[in-house]
């Protein structure tokens, strides 16, 4: 077993890949893994709503209203915690690659445009003074905003080694170890 | 506003918002899923959230109405300011009253909002002494957008596979070495 482990590359930064980025990215904790889950729901209803509602129409409220809404503002918290434990952690800190602050950006623009969407026309915007008058400028496009930059996120995640490319390079990864875990314990 | 090329239908998900022949421009409630695309979409800011159902409500021209008698709106205006018929005889009504007034016409003649809207307005004064907005007469870009962009998918898929592809030969060579 003990030559299964590989001797970090010394190289610094480490070479722009796959398995480099991927590479020592271990499960570190709750809010790391509540931060996947809910980004993934989040990616797969948006789609769902935008790529099927003109053949699921109607059924996909609930999914609306709880599965992107709801859960959308559970994110939101997830997601202040994340950055928080982040810039808290330097072990964090070391696993997350250019491309992960990338995504973050993306993510708070998502964010304030869902919350935009969501908070169309609801009168509870108008608590702040002046704020519903500052942001409608920018309330024709926020839907177009949201939706558009999810396709771009997807894009240019794919294009270069970030969001997605990550999350089927883990996946493979963890497939792969345990399957080779697997066959080792076996023989 | 019932406009000729309604952003709001362009700018739904589920295909619940629909044009028909006659002018109205109408949300189907069983396919509403309240996203709220449509009342960010609408430059005249005419569907509303309903809270209460979750879906998004606007006038329906009394479709249920309107073949025997008038919306109620036009029925019920204690000063007669609504009018309700054929958009050729009403036009010419407009003209007429706009000439009277040396006015303006707000959703067709003067300008067509969105292709032209089916609530046509005389007015003393010019539109946006009303709050009425500039709107052009096609789609805005940005309902476009969000429209098409889904189409993005096909350079990401493609891309995808390319690194796939670029990924399996690397593999293959680190295995021969
Ligand atoms: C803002 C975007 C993202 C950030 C900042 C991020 C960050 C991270 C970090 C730091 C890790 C390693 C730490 C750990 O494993 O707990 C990780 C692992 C992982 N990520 Fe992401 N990630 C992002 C997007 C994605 C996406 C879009 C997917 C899938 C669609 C994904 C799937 C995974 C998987 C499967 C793992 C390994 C499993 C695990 O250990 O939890 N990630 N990610
Ligand atoms: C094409 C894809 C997407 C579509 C069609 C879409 C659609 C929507 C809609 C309709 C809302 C309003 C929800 C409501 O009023 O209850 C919303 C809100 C939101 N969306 Fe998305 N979305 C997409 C992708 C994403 C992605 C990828 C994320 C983040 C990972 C995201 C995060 C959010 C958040 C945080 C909210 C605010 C939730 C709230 O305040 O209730 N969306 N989105």
């Amino acid at each position: 077993m003990t030559e299964d482990k590989e001797v970090p590359t010394k190289k610094y930064p480490p070479e722009f890949t796959i398995t480099n980025i991927t590479k020592g990215m271990v499960r570190t904790s709750r809010v790391d893994f509540l931060f996947h889950l809910l980004m993934a729901i989040l990616l797969i209803t948006g789609l769902v709503i935008d790529l099927l509602g003109p053949w699921l129409g109607g059924s996909l409220l609930v999914i609306r209203s709880v599965a992107h809404g709801y859960v959308g503002v559970l994110f939101i918290i997830v997601f202040i915690v994340y950055i928080l434990r982040i810039a808290s952690s330097k072990k964090m800190k070391m696993v997350l690659t250019q491309t992960n602050t990338v995504d973050f950006a993306f993510y708070i623009i998502l964010i304030v445009t869902g919350v935009m969407v969501a908070a169309a026309n609801a009168p509870w915007i108008d608590i702040l003074p002046g704020l519903a008058a500052a942001i409608s400028p920018i309330g024709a496009y926020t839907q177009a905003i949201h939706v558009s930059l999810t396709y771009i996120w997807v894009l240019i995640s794919l294009l270069t080694p970030s969001g997605l490319l990550h999350g089927f390079a883990c996946t493979y990864l963890i497939v792969h170890f345990r399957r080779n875990k697997n066959k080792s314990e076996k023989r | 506003m019932h406009c000729h090329d309604p952003e709001c239908k362009e700018a739904c998900p589920v295909n619940a918002i629909k044009k028909f022949e006659e002018g109205p421009v109408l949300i189907d409630v069983n396919r509403c899923i309240g996203c709220k695309f449509c009342v960010d979409a609408c430059p005249f800011d005419v569907p509303k959230f309903n809270p209460a159902t979750g879906k998004v409500d606007k006038c329906h021209m009394c479709f249920d109405r309107v073949p025997n008698k008038e919306p109620a709106c036009v029925q019920t205006c204690p000063t007669g300011a609504l009018l309700f018929g054929e958009r050729q005889t009403m036009i010419q009504k407009a003209m007429e009253r706009k000439a009277q007034l040396n006015g303006y016409i707000y959703g067709d003649v003067d300008n067509k909002p969105l292709g032209g809207t089916s609530f046509i307005y005389v007015l003393k004064e010019k539109p946006s002494v009303y709050g009425l907005p500039n709107v052009g007469s096609t789609i805005s870009p940005a309902t476009s957008v969000l429209r098409h962009s889904k189409w993005l998918l096909i350079p990401a898929a493609l891309g995808g596979l390319m690194y796939l592809a670029s990924w399996r030969q690397r593999r293959i060579k680190e295995k021969e070495e």
